[in-house]
Formats: C-alpha cells, sequence, structure tokens
C-alpha cells in the first residue's frame, strides 16, 4: 500500500503540470497558420496513390484555419487561401468542398477573381454534371466582371443540370435587360446561404446579404425619388429630407452609406470589416 | 498431385502463422478502428460527406493493406531464418521454390481474408453515411469491387517484391523497408514521367536524372494504374478493357518477380 500515496503524488504533479502547460499555452499559442505546401506536382507525388484523402485532409486544415480567423481573410491570407485550394483540385479535381468553399472566401476579393475563376473552370471541366459550379461561374461573370452574356450561358447551363432550381429562369431572362446588379446578389447570396454547412461562412454570407438587403432598400428609394422629382437624389440625406425615408439604415460592417458620382449606391466600409488590429495575420 | 499437398501444407502453416501475429492483429484492429472514425472525418465536409467517407474508408483499407503486406512479407521468410526453422524446412521432402510458392499463397490468402474483411466493414460505414446524406450520383457497388480487385492485385506485386527480397536478404528489416520504397516508387513513377514528359519547367532537370526517372518507370511496378478510388468515389466511368489489361499486367509482374525470387533464394546458401 505504500505505492499509492505515491502514485497519487505523481499524478497530482501531472495534473498541475499539466493545468500551468494549458494556461501558459493559451498565452503564446501562435497564430494559427495555413500548412505549407510544396508544390502542388510533389504534393501529388507525396500522396502516394492517396490523393483523395490528402486533399480532404489538406482542405479541412484550410477551413480549421479560415473558421480561427477573427475577421473575414485579408488579401495576403486570401492568396495563401488560393494556393492551397489549388493544390487540394490538383489533387483531387472532383472535391466539391474546395470549390465551394473557394467562391464563399474568396470571390469578394477582386484581385483573386481571375484565380478563383480558373479554379472553376477546372472544377467545371470534371464535375461536369454539377449544376453549382456553373451557377457560381456565372455569378461571377455577371456581378464582378459585367459580363452578362458570358453568365447567362453558365446560368442556363446549371438550370439544365438542375431544372429544380426555380429561381434560374427568371435570373437568366433577366440578365438580358440588365438586371439589377443587387438583387442578383441577393439571390445567389440565399442560395449559397440555404446550402452552407459552415457556421463562420454562413455568418459572413449572411452580413453581406443584410448589406446588400440595406442597398436594394436605398436602390429603391432612390428609384421613388427619380419618379416624384426626375432627377438623381443629390445625396441620400435628400431621400430622409424628403420623406422618403425615415433614416438612412446603418452598414452591417461599420461604414456608411453614400451615393456616388454615377447614382449607385456605396458605403464608407466597402464592404469589408475595417481590419482590428488583432485580426490573425497569415504566415 | 504432391507437390499440391506439399505447397498446401505451407500455405496453412504460414495462414495460421499470420492469423496468430500479434502485429498483424494490432495493425488489423487499427484499421477497424480507424473505420469507425469515418463518421466523424466525414463530418466536417461541407458539400461532400458521403464522398468523404467514402475516400476515406478506401484509403484507410488500402494503408492497412499495405502495413499487412510490409510487415508479414517482411517476416515472411527471414524469420523461418532467423529462428533456424529453416533448417527443419530444407530437410523435408519439398523443393525450395514449392516452400516459396506455399509461402507466397498464403501471404495472398491471409491478405485476401483481410481485405475482404475491411472492404466489407467499409462498406457498411459508406452505405450507413449515403444513407443520411445522399450524394450528387448515387454509388455503384461493383465499381467498388473492381478498386477492391485491383487493390488485392497490387498487393500481390508488393508480396511477391517482398518475397524476392526476402530471397537474399539475412535481415526482416530490410525487406520490409525495401518492399515500402517499391511500394512509393511505383505509385509516382507514372506521376513523374507524365511531368517530365509534359511539364516545359522539365527542359531544366538533368538528363541523367530524366533517364533515371523514365527507366524506373518501366522497371518498377507501376501501381498508380491500380488505383481507381476516385472512379467510386465520385461514380465516374471506368474504362473496363484498360482495367482488365492492368489486372493482367499485375498478375504478369508478380509471375515475374516470382521466378526471380524462387531462382535466388534456390541459389542460396541457408548453412
Amino acid at each position: 500500500m505504500k505505492r499509492l500515496p505515491l502514485f497519487l503524488l505523481v499524478l497530482g504533479l501531472c495534473g498541475f503540470s499539466f493545468s500551468k502547460v494549458d494556461r501558459m499555452r493559451q498565452d503564446q499559442a501562435l497564430p494559427p497558420k495555413l500548412l505549407l505546401l510544396p508544390s502542388k506536382e510533389m504534393t501529388q507525388v507525396l500522396s502516394f496513390g492517396n490523393e483523395i484523402l490528402l486533399a480532404q485532409l489538406i482542405f479541412f486544415d484550410s477551413m480549421f484555419f479560415v473558421g480561427s480567423l477573427e475577421a473575414p481573410p485579408t488579401p495576403q491570407i486570401n492568396k495563401e487561401l488560393y494556393h492551397t485550394l489549388d493544390t487540394v483540385t490538383y489533387l483531387d479535381p472532383y472535391n466539391l468542398d474546395s470549390y465551394y468553399f473557394a467562391q464563399g472566401v474568396m470571390s469578394w476579393n477582386r484581385s483573386l477573381l481571375e484565380p478563383l475563376n480558373a479554379l472553376l473552370r477546372r472544377g467545371m471541366a470534371h464535375r461536369s454534371w454539377d449544376w453549382q459550379l456553373p451557377l457560381f461561374y456565372g455569378f461571377n461573370q455577371f456581378y464582378f466582371l459585367q459580363r452578362p452574356e458570358e453568365a447567362a450561358i453558365y446560368l442556363n447551363k446549371a438550370y439544365q443540370l438542375n431544372p429544380k432550381n426555380e429561381f434560374l429562369p427568371t435570373l437568366i431572362a433577366r440578365l438580358y435587360y440588365q438586371a439589377d446588379e443587387t438583387e442578383v446578389a441577393i439571390y445567389f447570396l440565399e442560395e449559397m446561404i440555404r446550402n452552407s454547412k459552415s457556421e463562420k461562412l454562413r455568418k459572413w454570407m449572411s452580413v453581406r446579404l443584410q448589406a446588400f438587403r440595406i442597398v436594394l432598400f436605398l436602390e429603391n428609394a432612390i428609384d421613388q425619388y427619380q419618379e416624384r422629382y426626375s432627377s438623381q437624389p443629390p445625396s441620400l440625406e435628400a431621400l430622409v429630407e424628403n420623406g422618403m425615408l425615415k433614416a438612412i439604415p446603418a452598414d452591417p460592417y461599420g461604414g456608411k452609406f453614400y451615393l456616388d458620382e454615377k447614382g449607385k449606391v456605396g458605403s464608407t466600409s466597402k464592404f469589408a470589416f475595417a481590419p482590428k488590429k488583432s485580426a490573425v495575420q497569415g504566415k | 498431385m504432391i507437390p499440391m499437398r506439399k505447397i498446401g501444407a505451407i500455405v496453412k502453416v504460414t495462414f495460421l502463422g499470420g492469423v496468430r501475429d500479434r502485429t498483424l492483429f494490432g495493425i488489423f484492429v487499427l484499421g477497424l478502428l480507424l473505420l469507425l472514425t469515418i463518421p466523424v472525418f466525414s463530418y466536417f465536409s461541407m458539400r461532400q460527406t458521403t464522398e468523404v467517407a467514402a475516400g476515406y474508408a478506401l484509403s484507410v483499407s488500402s494503408l492497412i493493406g499495405l502495413l499487412l503486406t510490409v510487415f508479414m512479407g517482411g517476416n515472411l521468410i527471414s524469420r523461418d531464418i532467423d529462428r533456424k526453422g529453416i533448417h527443419t524446412v530444407v530437410t523435408l521432402p519439398i523443393s525450395r521454390s514449392q516452400y516459396m510458392i506455399g509461402k507466397f499463397i498464403g501471404l495472398a490468402l491471409l491478405l485476401l481474408v483481410s481485405l475482404l474483411i475491411l472492404y466489407i466493414l467499409a462498406a457498411i460505414a459508406v452505405l450507413l453515411t449515403s444513407l443520411q446524406y445522399p450524394p450528387s450520383k448515387p454509388l455503384q457497388w461493383e465499381i467498388y469491387l473492381l478498386v477492391g480487385i485491383l487493390e488485392y492485385i497490387m498487393l500481390l506485386v508488393i508480396s511477391a517484391v517482398s518475397v524476392l527480397f526476402n530471397s537474399f536478404a539475412t535481415s526482416t528489416f530490410l525487406p520490409m523497408a525495401l518492399s515500402l520504397a517499391v511500394y512509393c516508387i511505383g505509385q509516382s513513377t507514372a506521376l513523374v514521367k507524365d511531368y517530365l514528359t509534359k511539364a516545359p519547367e522539365a527542359k531544366e532537370i538533368s538528363p541523367l536524372v530524366s533517364f533515371l526517372a523514365k527507366g524506373s518507370y518501366y522497371f518498377f511496378p507501376n501501381l498508380s494504374a491500380f488505383d481507381i478510388k476516385n472512379a467510386f468515389v465520385y461514380s465516374l466511368p471506368v474504362n473496363l478493357p484498360y482495367l482488365m489489361m492492368v489486372l493482367l499486367y499485375g498478375m504478369f509482374y508478380t509471375g515475374v518477380v516470382m521466378f526471380m525470387a524462387t531462382f535466388f533464394f534456390g541459389r542460396r546458401d541457408l548453412t
């Protein structure tokens, strides 16, 4: 029975040291990082025939990384994310998760739009039965690149692959008549949110959706003003002064809405949260 | 019929020895435990839960199959030599080739049973996942069967390679390490060759390296040809005549290596 006190002592010390480690780990925690990957060709060779599993593991790593960020990724992080997702889709070009994730996280960053579209083209070349990829691609063509004809081709493809998508035919028809960008964006975001399982992604997209709904609301008020006075309102404040709005709604991104010289509603936030100092940076 | 009976006896001893082996049992149990983690692993997927479950299940089965082949293959003959059991075998009325072929078939049988159990359990896990999260295209179980058959033939190639290393190695470690190396090389030669012939950057690679890489492509078994996991995971069409050819290639390659193994072993000094 002499062993029992000794055992309890060692157990106690073990618990004590771990509680210290646990506390100190929280303080010294390094910022989360994306995996440092070699070139995609090398990664494929090193997978030794387990490309699908390796692709999924790398994808999960990038998903958890984004999940650990306090604010949506900065352009630098997005660039690193692109490299990761490019590798994932090179290993397993059928991996739907990575295309979906890339569209959700990278598409609102102009400089990454072309690389993102290249990823989507890779996906469409392989997942020929999938309606979601042409939908993403078509949306990017319309909203970001202002190519309604190109967009209509891809949205039509998406509709043909999945005729259950009732919102698509209306949308395609409207594209030719210069559909309202904001309305299309709202449609698209609603669709993305409905299908998203990632809590973080859904949250970020919901904030964007909220902002776009406000923009649409403001645009409708501007249309009313134009009908009544046959001219553009000089500013958003004019809408309040003329009693068309009670007040200008707050931007969920913390900015202020304004009317630019082309008569479009913008926000000082540029629809992105101001980078916090504490926001975690990539490598 | 007498040589058959002699080989049969060796097969039986090898098979039962494998079943009783604790290391192999441990690897097998590890495989079963990994298969149990399928729901946890696939849960993280955003849009393709069943596909992730299928990819994971097949990779786990393949990894466990490889470990079993390498460990069991490494021990196959060198253990008999280490424990001096080989001296008893040499005195028996059985030729060295018969002994070696019996050992190989015993290993092949053990792998067949293990792979069968792993694949059945993996199939159940994938099926259950697919009921809860229907995949974008229905699963094609006949392709699953093909994946399993090709995987098995690939493991037979590795087993034969392992037997070949056993025929001249003096320790158990050497055949294990070498057959693992052959597996890694065999999985990558096709990719490397494609890279060398297609990628524009490859022109800067020295001709010697390029020659060695291309030489390895023809010399080592081309194992990536046996991998059609993505055809099951994403329900893609398969090219049956091509796969039949791959199957034949695997069997002939195994035959060639076994011939070499019996040749070396016949000339080995066992005293």
